[in-house]
């Protein structure tokens, strides 16, 4: 039979998986627009970087309201607490993009720059995303605890771009700076996926992945 | 935090019926311990197998052992009345006596010697302090106590369980007939009394033990499933039994 509580968890999903869309939406057309220099894409970003704090109101809101109505334990408690904090990594998502999307705005014409490793660095991290995602709708603790592995690998690809740009003079300035931020927002955007992964583990066995 | 309670191998039947199956525990002292389960799981049998009130009732056979600071209350010549001052019960409805409020308090007192209202009035003050009722009493002791309210009853009966000085309270459902507020009152009453008392509580409000117990008991037809610290058990329950019972997907 279901449960009351039952209702109020699905529409928590749907939030969450609504958000997870909108959120992947604007990172990859951040991306997108730093490949392209759209100088129009920062406006659009905005508005879905919005929408997003939005949803993730919505659904703080919703969870305290079923919270309040079933004062629910054991799993169900660990998924709405685990809602809470996806929402907040989706809507960080969102954050990020817009700073990503903002980048050529300040620095101008950045069309000579080299952003081939950034942008693959990018790629992953979308994956990312797509994986946390597909380990919340699937309740997948084994695939989330994949995720550490992979933020791994871009956290030391983020390391080798600064250091490179570090030791190598003659790219100019503008452009050093341009992938550094880029980068610096991808590896962040990783740090989350990372994060959904562990809210995953937890709501669907209780322990944490430890992340630092 | 040292055991206070120890119950080994526990097992009490009434007649060809099984309540309570093969239970062992240690209950730590100056702790709320929360008993759950649902109805007829055996939470009430158990609790009232830590002072013997089991004995009363005609049937029943109780095995195993309940050691009260090691010592087995089930061992031939345990002092049965003062296993009973040590270890006191409150009931789910409010029982005072048909007494003023002060003779409710001074009952158990009297029954064990103390006579002199010299002795009485300090014991009954303190009762009825520790029960968080005495600003609200002291003015009308001689009054009836059934001119009390609900909420008011039942923390009389919790003084007069205090009042001969037990070492563990047992509070078998004591706010399932009150309202909110009297809830409320005899919740923070239980807070407050651990630091002087090893207080058990049966509750079917699972809120109600998550809000006011440090460790929590599940109970189910007669076993018990699982034990631990009540966060533990709440949040991250080990058996899949605990888990169906606190999220409602039983049966």
């Amino acid at each position: 039979m279901p449960r009351l509580i039952d209702l109020g968890l699905e529409k928590l999903t749907s939030m969450i998986v609504d958000m997870a869309g909108l959120a992947q939406k604007a990172v990859m057309n951040a991306i997108t627009a730093y490949q392209q220099q759209d100088g129009m894409s920062s406006v659009k970003i905005l508005h879905l970087s919005e929408q997003l704090r939005l949803l993730r109101e919505e659904t703080s809101g919703l969870a305290i309201e079923i919270l309040a109505r079933y004062q629910p334990l054991a799993s169900d408690l660990r998924f709405i607490k685990s809602c809470i904090d996806i929402a907040y990594d989706l809507a960080r998502f969102g954050r990020y993009a817009y700073d990503i999307a903002l980048t050529p705005d300040w620095l101008g014409d950045l069309s000579h720059c080299d952003f081939t490793v950034p942008l693959e660095m990018a790629q992953k991290a979308v994956a990312m995303i797509t994986k946390s995602m597909t380990a919340f709708r699937t309740r997948d603790a084994a695939l989330a605890k994949t995720l550490p592995l992979d933020d791994d690998i871009i956290d030391q690809e983020y390391k080798d771009v600064v250091i490179r740009l570090l030791q190598n003079g003659e790219i100019p300035r503008e452009c050093a700076i341009a992938v550094t931020l880029l980068v610096r927002h991808i590896e962040r955007i990783a740090d989350h996926a990372c994060y959904i992964a562990d809210a995953v583990v937890y709501f669907v066995e209780g322990e944490r992945l430890g992340l630092h | 935090m040292k055991d206070k309670l120890e119950a080994k191998d526990l097992s009490v039947s009434f007649g060809t019926v099984q309540a309570v199956k093969h239970v062992s525990c240690s209950l730590r002292s100056n702790v709320i311990t929360a008993i759950i389960g649902p109805s007829g799981c055996g939470k009430s049998t158990l609790i009232k197998s830590f002072n013997r009130l089991n004995d009363l009732v005609e049937g029943a056979r109780t095995t195993g052992a309940v050691l009260l600071d090691g010592e087995d209350v089930y061992a031939n010549g345990f002092n049965v009345v003062e296993l009973r001052r040590r270890v006191g019960m409150v009931f789910q409805k409010p029982n005072p006596f048909p007494k003023s409020i002060y003779d409710n308090v001074a009952y158990g007192p009297r029954i064990h010697g103390t006579k002199a209202k010299a002795e009485l009035d300090p014991i009954v003050e303190t009762s009825l302090k520790q029960a968080a009722l005495w600003d609200e009493v002291s003015d009308r002791l001689t009054a009836s106590a059934f001119d009390l309210s609900g909420g008011q009853q039942q923390r009389l009966c919790i003084a007069r369980a205090l009042a001969v000085q037990p070492e563990i309270l047992l509070m078998d459902e004591p706010c399932s007939a009150l309202d909110p507020l009297a809830t409320a009152r005899i919740e923070q009453l239980m807070v407050d009394l651990k630091r002087e008392y090893t207080v058990v509580i049966v509750t079917h409000n699972m809120q109600q033990a998550a809000r006011v117990s440090d460790f929590t008991a599940f109970l189910y037809l007669g076993e018990l499933i699982e034990y631990g610290p009540t966060r533990q058990v709440f949040e991250r329950p080990t058996a899949e039994l605990t888990e169906n019972y606190l999220t409602g997907r039983f049966g």
